[in-house]
């Protein structure tokens, strides 16, 4: 039997109190996509749904000159339509535009996206590449977590129970390339099969600096640091590095089989996607 | 125990309804239990675009969104749009072009195309299959739709010059 109660917070301090007193029960509400699903679907049964999508204090960006920040409960579309997003961060622009579908987006928020733990959520991978940090907050104390260190395991976070997520920071690489790509079973509403960013430094043909992350490939969204590794060691040249073989990614991917692709098929795509990613990212002909 | 109910008011088509509700009642079922039944509840899980409405200028998914989120809130419904002696021009446009099959996918598709139409008043074929690939339809494939909103464009923008 289901049993809620609502909660109208009017500051993040309110939620925050909430969040002290109910723990786990004290379910985040902000777009609804992910929650009322599992509410519907009775893998949540019971607690207090606290609903953020009216405090402005989590729809704030801030633009400062190495870094931009979104507040948590900001939507994809809020995003899309933001000039700071558009222009100083187009790589994250045109990820977004492949989140899910135009609905969705007007719903569902940045916030949400990271905090559910999918292994699959569509702003992981690049959001990884670019080094970005969260911000956890509860009554007592504020904490920074660097993103690559946020995902246990599926649906699972470092976040405690009486955590809120409220920001995410984003470092602005300005000599950077970047790209992710989603792979779908088709473009509208698809959950990602498996999807890649790669961020690449270069000096004159030179790779100096590689990030490489993927979803759907692994409990949680990675970093494939194997890869980046052998990259960096073997490959100093940005041409040899897009043409590699990338046996390395082999060591950092633990794909399973399901609904919507075999673990060997996403071994196989992992690399074509990677590549594909890196060559758009280095300025290359995809 | 007894699970809590709460007050609310949500304004649908410019009319204040009222009602109390449980805390996960979403804003479908509440539209769907106060007669406003042109809002289809498809797949009830945010996938196929049946129920959307517009909720502060921007396409919603009722079922997606709890009753309480929409509290004070201003939501339209299909039937906001035209009536049987004076269709809008999208409803205009869906007869015309045959976009209609079986109609259960039609409120939301008609909702979805509002808010484009709204916020984009001659949006380019993909801006529209962009803006309606949240909304599924079983039964005409899609081209049809696109065709109809397209021309619905068009004979808006011309009332607009002409007026």
């Amino acid at each position: 039997m289901r049993n809620f109660r609502f909660l109208q917070p009017d500051s993040v301090s309110t939620v925050l109190k909430a969040k002290e007193e109910e723990r786990e029960n004290g379910r985040i509400l902000a777009g609804g996509t992910n929650l009322l699903s599992y509410i519907k679907m009775g893998r949540v049964k019971e607690g207090l749904l606290i609903d953020i999508t009216r405090l402005d204090e989590l729809k704030q960006i801030e633009d400062t000159e190495n870094e931009v920040s979104f507040g948590a409960s900001l939507t994809i579309t809020e995003l899309l339509n933001s000039s700071v997003v558009q222009n100083r961060l187009s790589y994250l622009h045109d990820t977004l535009t492949h989140f899910a579908n135009p609905l969705i987006r007007n719903q569902a928020t940045l916030g949400g996206n990271i905090a559910d733990g999918s292994p699959i959520a569509d702003t992981i991978p690049i959001l990884l590449v670019l080094d970005a940090t969260v911000t956890a907050a509860s009554s007592k104390s504020e904490r920074i977590i660097p993103l690559k260190e946020f995902f246990v395991g599926p649906g699972k976070t470092v976040l405690a129970a009486d955590e809120l997520l409220v920001k995410v920071s984003v470092p602005v690489h300005e000599s950077s390339g970047v790209k992710m790509i989603k792979l779908g079973l088709r473009n509208g509403t698809a959950c990602s099969v498996t999807s890649a960013a790669v961020r690449v430094e270069q000096d004159n043909k030179k790779l100096r600096e590689i990030r490489i992350a993927l979803g759907g490939v692994a409990p949680t969204p990675i970093r494939a640091y194997n890869c980046e590794n052998a990259l960096l060691d073997g490959l100093f040249d940005i041409e040899a590095a897009a043409g590699a073989e990338l046996e390395a990614l082999q060591q950092d991917i633990n794909p399973i089989s399901d609904v919507r692709g075999t673990a060997e098929y996403r071994r196989g795509v992992s690399v074509n996607l990677v590549k594909r990613a890196l060559r758009s990212a280095a300025g290359m002909e995809v | 125990m007894e699970n809590q109910l709460y007050e609310l008011t949500v304004y649908v088509n410019d009319k204040a309804v009222r009602g109390k509700v449980r805390a996960e009642k979403t804003l479908l079922d509440f539209l769907r239990e106060h007669n406003f039944t042109e809002v289809k509840k498809g797949c009830d899980n945010g996938d196929c675009g049946a129920c959307t409405v517009i909720m502060d200028g921007l396409a919603a998914l009722s079922c997606s969104t709890t009753a309480l989120q929409a509290e004070g809130r201003r939501v339209y419904t299909v039937k906001s749009l035209g009536s049987w002696e004076k269709l809008h021009p999208l409803q205009e446009a869906f007869v015309k072009h045959e976009a209609v099959q079986c109609g259960f996918c039609s409120p939301g598709f008609l909702m979805t195309a509002k808010a484009l139409l709204d916020n984009n008043p001659m949006p380019s074929r993909n801006e529209i299959r962009d803006a309606i690939s949240g909304n599924l339809c079983r039964c005409t494939g899609y081209v049809k739709i696109v065709d109809a909103i397209e021309d619905a464009a068009s004979a808006i923008e011309e009332v607009s010059r002409e007026a």
